[in-house]
């Protein structure tokens, strides 16, 4: 029966790798046996330097790989971390530009700003509840502060205030206030809201290195809707 | 930090087995390449051009037996000698000549009628190649090198071990055809 082409080809390859093998061996077996031959000092220089250049390749290739995996492993471990100290409060408020440091009976709000603020900034209001009109102005070195006053009762009243955000510090009431953070059509508010009758609920955010706060027998709605109207 | 420290620390596995083949065999190199050169500087040149070559194809020796080895490092150092012999002495070598295409595939005669006569038949027709021939074959055949490997090995291009292959076989077919091994 005659062989398929394939089945001969590697029959052929098996034979001929154990007839070369065979061929290796009875060379090696001549040289067997041969005699310790001296060398030149130009030869042993020759090998002295090669040596040196052995392994440098895998060893530079190695390095290369151990930096990268060091460098992604830190990398991961110092996310982590970064993320671990996001849920501290403080660490959060100080990457937010604020820093909240929370007491028995009030928040001590400061705010920083990275970027120089815009000077002499000059702001009004471009809603105004009904029953409310302008009736005070303040300026306190970068502090303008614009008190509203309810035309039928003065002690019905609002302030909004704004400042560059290195020389602002609120003193909240935490013990008849809830303390709520809550961003609105993209714009972060620190809400304080007031849990019990006669207290006034404020909001303070920051923007572009100005810090703003609305503070008033206002409902968390109207203070909303006066912020996202300043002109 | 440790994977960083044994980074930069030096492999001591590849400059000891570097040492260990040098020791071992750089007399029996000294030998093969003196059989071809008659000289023993050209044969200190040979056995140094040799070990270069081993260094920069170092990790084709990872893994091979001691007789494999040796066996590699033989067929290094005689090509590298009769590189030098070429070089030294240009009339007295062949010209390969030219193989325009060459196929990897080459008829040979049913296995079964070599086989016959064990190895015996086809040892005489290895016997018979140019060393030259007779070490691309090895070198494709026991340690599986492909093209690229080889040519490295040899100091030729890739086309060129690819080419010499084509050619070892076909005058090992030619010299089974001689003996009286049919050819389909």
């Amino acid at each position: 029966m005659k062989l398929t082409d394939r089945a001969n080809s590697r029959l052929w390859d098996a034979l001929l790798t154990e007839a070369l093998t065979e061929h290796c061996e009875r060379e090696l077996e001549r040289l067997d046996g041969t005699e310790s031959v001296g060398f030149s000092p130009e030869f042993d220089k020759k090998i002295k330097k090669l040596r040196r250049s052995v392994g440098i390749k895998e060893q530079a290739a190695g390095f290369g790989k151990a930096v990268r995996s060091i460098a992604l492993t830190l990398a991961v471990v110092l996310s982590l971390c970064f993320c671990a100290l996001l849920t501290q409060q403080e660490v959060y408020a100080a990457v937010q530009n604020v820093i909240k440091e929370t007491f028995s009976d009030h928040d001590y709000i400061t705010f920083k700003s990275d970027v120089e603020p815009e000077t002499g900034k000059q702001l009004r209001l471009g809603y105004i509840p009904e029953r409310y009109e302008l009736t005070q102005i303040n300026f306190a070195g970068n502090c303008i502060t614009m008190q509203y006053l309810n035309a039928h009762s003065d002690s019905d009243l609002f302030v909004f205030s704004y400042s560059s955000a290195g020389s602002s510090f609120f003193d909240m009431d935490n013990e008849r206030h809830e303390y709520v953070e809550e961003t609105i059509n993209g714009q972060l508010y620190y809400f304080y809201i007031a849990t019990q009758d006669g207290e006034d609920n404020t909001a303070i955010w920051y923007n572009d290195s100005y810090v703003y706060c609305i503070s008033g027998q206002l409902s968390k709605e109207e203070i909303v809707e006066i912020a996202e109207n300043i002109k | 930090m440790l994977s960083l420290y044994l980074a930069l620390i030096p492999e001591p596995s590849d400059k000891e087995k570097f040492d260990k083949l040098y020791n071992s065999y750089r007399d029996k190199m000294y030998a093969a390449a003196m059989s071809v050169l008659h000289n023993p500087s050209l044969a200190e040149e040979a056995v140094s051009e040799s070990f270069f070559k081993i260094a920069k194809k170092f990790a084709l020796f990872s893994g091979l037996s001691g007789r494999k080895t040796q066996s590699l490092i033989i067929i290094i150092v005689r090509n590298t000698a009769i590189d030098i012999l070429r070089k030294e002495r240009p009339e007295r070598t062949e010209p390969l000549g030219d193989i325009a295409d060459y196929s990897d595939s080459v008829a040979f005669p049913d296995v079964r009628a070599v086989l016959e006569g064990g190895t015996v038949g086809l040892l005489e027709a290895i016997d018979s190649l140019d060393s030259i021939y007779s070490d691309a074959l090895k070198l494709k055949y026991i340690f599986g090198y492909g093209s690229a490997d080889i040519g490295g090995l040899l100091g030729i291009s890739e086309k060129g071990a690819a080419t010499r292959i084509y050619r070892a076989k076909i005058m090992l077919k030619e010299k089974l055809e001689e003996m009286g091994y049919e050819i389909d």
